[in-house]
């Protein structure tokens, strides 16, 4: 090639790459470096960050309404070109014709729509950077149900494509209506609740864009990011919102604009009421120190303490359990009461809402099994980001979990939910009884919206996967799946793990193959029932003409129990028999047949036979015919008949007032 | 008759001269009770008497364990269906193959404790014509005086019906905005306070009719009145021109009985785990007292009958 080819050939190719580099199209190509984080205790991102929201909003509260600009970066590191971009509306949930009402009104027959639970969220306008005004390309679409009444999805398509590692920029203009609380968002008086406000891109997940229509079981979906968020208020309310808040300014018509911003999260919630207390104290944890920030009602202030008392237990053993909270603050909300607590027990990046009342005593723990399990979210979903929509067990049921080992390790593992006036009752047997009642029905793999119903989705999700995690502690041991949660924690926060990820892990830390387990527990219905048939000891000389006379260490018995599987679930347990001379024998059996006999020839006669001494296996449907005892205790029965008789005895003398 | 003694005084002593009365109603209270809890026992049984597990609602009361045992189908604890009458069949039945779940557990101790009210009503006349003589009548002459008065307190029960329908309706309208003011107002107690006003308003008007059909009742013993709509009217008259001081007797001894069972609630509460036939003691006392101050209310109003009217 000749020199002077070759001179044109390298201005060409100088020239290429200084053009790509400085070009200022509709994508950008080079990525400004983050700015140090001021909302995590970190020193660098925690996450890919697909997702900059920059959000300015200003709410009416006489209206209850709430008008924005939103500017979207989306970050596309999905490999592949996009030009078409869903999002949820979720607000649009709240009008009578969309999906999640309709599943409701079909979940609950007598439910009557009222207008003041209307919300919506309306689209003024969409821009793409450097594409222009697309808001004639918004489309509402219903990928789950084919419901075109329901306008909680939209797509817009781009006139190109976003390059894979490029970035698009949408400019939404938007206007929110709050209703009623119905569920989560709303107004109740003067107190508001935003969430689900803002149009939110969904989550390229699995090769395709996954953006669920709202549902009545379901929850949401979203990808990590940043958000900075101006939200302008009248001057007298009192705000709490995700992330942090870096500034406040008042303006000259009465209302003031905070500044917060949220890193590496995936959800901006925010709430104001004027009368809020605002109490507020320190946890260090192993990344720093902690705000405890909470938004309490005036009349629950004699439940700051309670409050307080078990976010800090619970922080701790997260802390020390599983891994580290990273955020600079968790803001705790106690939602106006009447039905302002229908935005109660909720959680959303570093905010959650609790559920106090004024006559909850101490030893009723449901304040406390509410707070923790919110925050337990900050975690089992905040951090490890499943989708609550396809797994929600991932999230509600691993988080039912660790709550109830939370709540065993503070208050004692048969009184954790309930020790009042001698009545005591554990969190893990609560939930089990509610698996109990649904145990047939679902695997706890379902997605949300595919449940036989509203209730049974949460006697599975919550209550199976409680039972399933606690008998799996049997299994593996109670440490090693505490480390098996612990490495799953750590090895997928900040990202979308899917069920598979989290069996492995659980695998992979245990050194076991479970797909025996899982697949019955996890993707199965079978129940696990196992009873004692037959128990009892027999003279081994019975065909004797006359024999002698029994004599306890002599006589030579021959002992029998018989043992069957009543439903269809394996699982190998253990069989404890005592006998009246002390001795116990253990025997182990496998489960697989129906039925299994087990005999011993002793000089003694059985007492018991125990199926699972301990209780372990809280997937077994029924404990009380676990065991058998030769002696009938007749106490537990007296009991009930007295406690049944007294109550009777009350409601005749009641009723023979009349007389 | 002792006119120097108060009114509460004279009928504490007319209760305590026919006491045996108030052993009576006990009993039976108590028979029928614990046959009205046996189908509940017997279903329970089947499943706690050689289980281990049962020890959980002995030692002290795991509510996750009952809570178990009564939504466990095969026990059936809390059913309304089915017939109560069942339970006769359910003692010889044999126990592995007895199908609990045929007969009510709920509607069985209902069916009882209303065949307790009736018994009640039956007692009632021999309960007043005691009082009026002020001396022990043999059993055959108190259960004559039951069962003359009878037929008359089936009367009265029936017009009591018509007269409490007015206030179950304003119990009805008073739940109904107690759920209102729980969803919407603006003060977190309100909705509690208005339930107890409103509780309270119901008591006071229970109490009136309970007042004004108890002396339609001493009234016909006293007057030999069969005729109880007359009765009815002039213990109106009688009633609400002395209400003050009626009132005021019955008030004392509702109250006196609430105190007590309360008290005896509250002690239970704080009992250690063990000692259930402490237990039982305590709560039978809790309602032999209640019967108690309920035949003192009775002979109080005889006492009173007598000395305003005779």
């Amino acid at each position: 090639m000749s020199f002077f080819r070759s001179f044109l050939l390298s201005f060409f190719l100088f020239a290429l790459v200084t053009v790509k580099c400085f070009a200022t199209t509709s994508t950008q190509s080079v990525l400004a470096p983050s700015p140090a984080p001021v909302s995590t205790l970190a020193s660098q991102a925690l996450s890919e960050r697909v997702v900059a929201y920059q959000i300015d909003a200003r709410f009416d509260a006489v209206k209850r309404a709430l008008d924005a600009t939103e500017v979207l970066t989306y970050r596309n590191l999905t490999s592949q070109p996009q030009d078409t971009f869903p999002f949820h509306l979720y607000l649009n949930a709240f009008q009578p014709t969309s999906t999640f009402m309709k599943e409701n009104r079909h979940e609950y027959p007598t439910f009557k729509w009222e207008d003041k639970f209307k919300a919506s969220a309306e689209i003024r306008a969409l821009e793409v950077v450097g594409m222009g005004d697309l808001t004639s390309q918004i489309k509402f679409i219903a990928p789950d149900d084919g419901n075109l009444e329901d306008r909680t999805v939209f797509q817009v398509k781009l006139p190109r494509p976003v390059a894979p590692n490029e970035s698009v920029q949408f400019k939404i203009a938007f206007h929110d209506q709050f209703g009623e609380v119905f569920v989560r968002t709303g107004y109740k008086r003067d107190f508001i609740l935003g969430g689900q406000w803002f149009p939110k891109v969904g989550v390229w997940w699995q090769g395709a864009w996954n953006c669920h229509q709202f549902h009545l079981s379901s929850e949401f979906f979203a990808d990590f990011g940043t958000f900075d968020v101006k939200l302008t208020v009248p001057r007298n309310e009192v705000v709490g919102a995700s992330g942090v808040q870096l500034a406040e300014a008042d303006n000259s018509d009465g209302t003031k604009t905070l500044t917060f911003r949220g890193e590496d999260i995936h959800d901006f919630v925010w709430t104001a009421q004027p009368s809020y207390r605002v109490v507020e104290d320190y946890f260090t944890g192993s990344m720093g120190k902690v705000k405890i920030r909470m938004l309490m009602q005036p009349g629950h202030m004699s439940q700051a303490a309670r409050h307080m008392r078990i976010m800090k237990e619970t922080l701790k053993r997260f802390d020390e359990w599983y891994g580290p909270y990273p955020y600079r603050q968790i803001t705790v909300v106690d939602p106006a009461y009447g039905g302002g607590q229908r935005a109660g027990g909720m959680e959303y990046p570093t905010l959650i809402t609790g559920n106090a009342t004024w006559w909850m005593p101490e030893g009723v723990r449901l304040l406390e099994q509410t707070l923790s399990h919110e925050f337990g979210h900050q975690y089992w979903y905040g951090m490890v980001a499943t989708n609550e929509f396809e797994d929600p067990w991932l999230d509600e049921g691993i988080n039912s979990y660790t709550e109830c080992k939370i709540l065993d390790d503070i208050f004692g593992k048969d009184r954790s939910l309930m020790d009042l006036w001698g009545i005591t009752e554990s969190d893990s047997a609560e939930q089990r009884n509610s698996y109990r009642a649904a145990a047939d029905l679902d695997p706890i793999s379902r997605f949300a919206y595919h449940y036989i119903n509203g209730v049974y989705y949460y006697d599975l999700v919550y209550g199976k996967t409680v039972t399933v995690l606690v008998t799996l502690e049997k299994v593996v041991g109670e440490e090693t799946l505490k480390r098996a949660i612990r490495t799953y924690f750590m090895r997928y926060r900040f990202k979308h793990p899917t069920q598979e990820d989290f069996l492995k892990t659980i695998e992979e830390v245990s050194g076991q193959d479970l797909r025996w387990y899982f697949n019955q527990a996890v993707y199965g219905t079978e129940v696990l029932d196992y009873e004692i048939l037959r128990a009892d000891s027999d003279r081994a000389d019975w065909y004797v003409k006359d024999p002698p006379a029994e004599k306890k260490g002599e006589t030579l018995y021959r002992t029998t129990v018989l043992v069957h599987r009543k439903g269809g679930f394996i699982f190998p347990v253990d069989v404890l028999v005592k006998f009246d001379n002390g001795e116990t024998v253990t025997g182990h059996w496998d489960g697989r047949e129906r039925w299994a006999s087990f005999t011993c020839d002793k000089k003694a006669k059985l007492v018991s036979a125990e199926i699972d001494p301990g209780n372990a296996v809280l997937l077994d449907k029924n404990y009380f015919n676990n065991s058998y005892t030769t002696k009938p205790d007749t106490r537990a029965t007296r009991k009930v008949l007295y406690y049944w008789t007294w109550i009777t005895q009350v409601v005749a003398q009641w009723l023979a007032w009349l007389a | 008759m002792t006119e120097h003694r108060g009114l509460l005084c004279e009928g504490f002593f007319r209760l305590k001269n026919y006491k045996r009365v108030l052993w009576w109603m006990f009993i039976v209270n108590l028979g029928l009770s614990m046959l009205g809890a046996f189908p509940a026992a017997i279903s329970v049984r089947m499943a706690t008497d050689h289980s281990l597990h049962a020890r959980r609602l002995v030692d002290s009361f795991d509510l996750g364990a009952f809570s178990a045992l009564a939504s466990d189908p095969e026990v059936h604890l809390f059913s309304t269906t089915g017939n109560s009458l069942y339970f006769i069949g359910a003692f010889s039945a044999d126990a592995s193959s007895c199908e609990v779940n045929l007969y009510s557990t709920t509607a069985c101790s209902l069916h009882f404790a209303l065949l307790f009210m009736l018994f009640s009503l039956f007692l009632t006349g021999g309960v007043l014509e005691a009082y009026r003589t002020n001396r022990k009548l043999a059993t055959r002459e108190f259960f004559e005086a039951c069962g003359s008065y009878f037929w008359r307190w089936i009367r009265l029960l029936l017009m009591m019906t018509i007269v409490l329908v007015p206030i179950v309706l304003l119990g009805m309208a008073l739940l109904k905005h107690t759920a209102t003011l729980l969803k919407d107002s603006p003060n977190e107690k309100a909705a509690f306070w208005f339930f107890l006003a409103g509780a309270g308003l119901i008591g006071f008007l229970l109490i009136c009719v309970r007042l004004w059909f108890d002396i339609a009742q001493v009234r016909a013993v006293v007057e030999e009145d069969s005729r109880m709509l007359r009765n009815l009217q002039h213990a109106f008259m009688l009633t609400f021109g002395n209400f003050p001081t009626l009132f005021w007797m019955y008030l004392r001894l509702v109250v006196f009985g609430w105190i007590a069972f309360g008290l005896g609630l509250w002690t239970w509460a704080r009992r250690p785990a063990a000692g259930f036939e402490w237990t039982i003691l305590l709560l039978e006392l809790v309602v032999l007292w209640g019967f108690a101050m309920r035949l003192w209310q009775r002979a109080c109003e005889m006492v009173w009958y007598q000395r305003r009217v005779l």
